[in-house]
């Protein structure tokens, strides 16, 4: 009972969660500082978009279409029986655009990129590499932590949305070809229930998992004290935190979408 | 504070930023210029964390201490940045970064931190690297190369901005008797030089002939004892190795 409450101490998640917040303001007002008059870190920001966004590319095309054809096999297979075939393409907007997207391109970011930012920073600090940048007078921000957060943001947000594409694709192969669905009706009906918000909300989803995403990262790597040891535990953790945050923020949005 | 003091503290205490690790407690050191000093300590006595104090990465708590004329109490990024600049650092943990190649790992501080515009980094480095000698390993990450390469390239980038001081953290460590011959060479040519003082910290007694001024014992207590180099604890190293 007492590792429960130990580990459910409000204080701890509040003083985390601050951390996190922390972590993010620091890099947007560091962004501001690099764009303004420290421009040659700029590569190491772009660096960090293509080396979390263009690597995840295979891995999020397979896992999209999949899951494209699935939800519409689905779809296609059970709403004819409920009489309302006509909300397939609703359906599939507020699924795959909406809920599913931006969740399924978090957890992918979650397992390549958080990991890999927790490892990198954790493995730094313990052989030291992190306080020769320091002592060197280089800004560890800069050169390390801005990059990243910039890097998983402008990544997950651009992934959300080619994620949404590759299953569109994939949900229209499975409706073409599996189930025999006339093409246009398919698209006339995703015409009519495309809203702004169908293309807000993944948005404002995919940049709130980004920011979460990074920060958690960066946070637990640079928590790694002087013990290898600490590496996997505190990526670990990083992980764990970072789907919990995820699913949170996820409900958080639908119950604000709901009463808005 | 007599203007060629670079380093001096007085009763200083560093205090880790929330940690209950190791501190330092009233230490009393000065280095002057020109004042070529080597440090003998054994292990846990330390040196890395003066080392690190000294660079600013772990806050004065009490006491004086003054780099370069300006006080680390509660230093401005400014004041860190300027004195960071005035001091090449080969430490003893970490001296590249694993992710950075050689030519990188040299290019690092003059991209990062110089004020030069004008300055093109890349040729910078490649003229160095191939001043002594380094081109075929430019390419290579640190872990690809020996413990004697890896602090080579260490104390070149520790040169770079031809620093007032240059503190070196346990550099034989590793090193096998090419690298201490190499290292001593590289002393004697900064004692040509004449702008560089040299502050060694080590924990081998391994004194080449002829370099420094100064020899200090550092206890557990922090406290450091002045010798010199006929000191048993010191002993030169023989004569084709000087």
């Amino acid at each position: 009972m007492d590792g429960i409450f130990h580990r459910l101490n409000f204080f701890r998640i509040f003083f985390y969660l601050r951390d996190l917040f922390q972590i993010i303001l620091t890099s947007f007002y560091d962004l501001v500082a690099i764009l303004v008059k420290r421009r040659s870190y700029l590569p190491l920001l772009l660096q960090q978009i293509l080396s979390i966004g263009f690597d995840a590319i295979p891995i999020l095309t397979i896992v999209g279409l999949l899951l494209g054809m699935g939800t519409v096999a689905e779809a296609g297979l059970e709403l004819p029986k409920l009489g309302i075939q006509n909300l397939v393409g609703t359906i599939i907007i507020h699924i795959i655009l909406r809920i599913v997207g931006p969740f399924a391109t978090a957890m992918v970011v979650i397992a390549r990129s958080a990991s890999a930012i927790s490892v990198e920073i954790g493995n730094m600090r313990v052989s030291g590499e992190l306080d020769t940048i320091e002592m060197l007078g280089v800004n560890l921000s800069f050169f390390l932590i801005t990059p990243r957060i910039l890097g998983v943001l402008i990544s997950t947000m651009a992934l959300t949305f080619y994620f949404a594409i590759c299953s569109f694709t994939g949900g229209f192969l499975m409706g073409l070809f599996g189930l025999s669905m006339p093409m246009v009706s398919l698209i006339e009906s995703l015409k009519t229930s495309l809203t702004l918000s169908d293309l807000l909300v993944p948005l404002m989803d995919s940049a709130a998992f980004g920011l979460i995403i990074a920060a958690v990262a960066v946070y637990h790597g640079l928590s790694v004290g002087q013990s290898p040891n600490d590496v996997p535990r505190e990526t670990n953790k990083a992980l764990v935190n970072a789907i919990v945050l995820c699913t949170l923020i996820l409900t958080v949005i639908q119950i604000f979408l709901i009463f808005a | 504070m007599p203007q060629d003091y670079l380093l001096e503290l007085e009763d200083a205490t560093f205090l880790p930023v929330g940690s209950d690790g190791p501190q330092l407690s009233s230490v009393s050191l000065t280095i002057s210029k020109g004042e070529h000093t080597y440090i003998l300590g054994k292990a846990g006595t330390g040196k890395s964390l003066l080392v690190k104090s000294i660079m600013g990465l772990i806050p004065l708590s009490t006491g004086i201490y003054t780099a370069f004329g300006r006080s680390m109490k509660d230093p401005d990024n400014l004041t860190l940045h300027y004195v960071r600049k005035k001091i090449g650092l080969l430490p003893e943990s970490g001296i590249l970064i694993n992710s950075l190649t050689v030519r990188e790992n040299l290019v690092f501080p003059l991209k990062y931190m110089s004020q030069n515009k004008n300055e093109r980094p890349y040729e910078t480095v490649d003229r160095i690297l191939k001043e002594h000698q380094l081109e075929k390993i430019a390419d290579l990450n640190p872990y690809q190369i020996g413990i004697n390469a890896q602090k080579s390239i260490g104390l070149l980038r520790a040169l770079l901005f031809s620093p007032a001081l240059i503190i070196l953290d346990d550099p034989y460590e590793g090193l096998d008797q090419d690298g201490i011959l190499l290292f001593h060479q590289y002393f004697q040519s900064l004692l040509e030089k004449q702008h560089t003082t040299i502050l060694l910290f080590s924990r081998k007694p391994i004194s080449p002939k002829g370099i420094f001024a100064r020899y200090l014992l550092m206890e557990r207590d922090q406290t450091f004892r002045s010798t010199d180099r006929n000191d048993s604890r010191f002993f030169t190293l023989p004569e084709h190795f000087q």
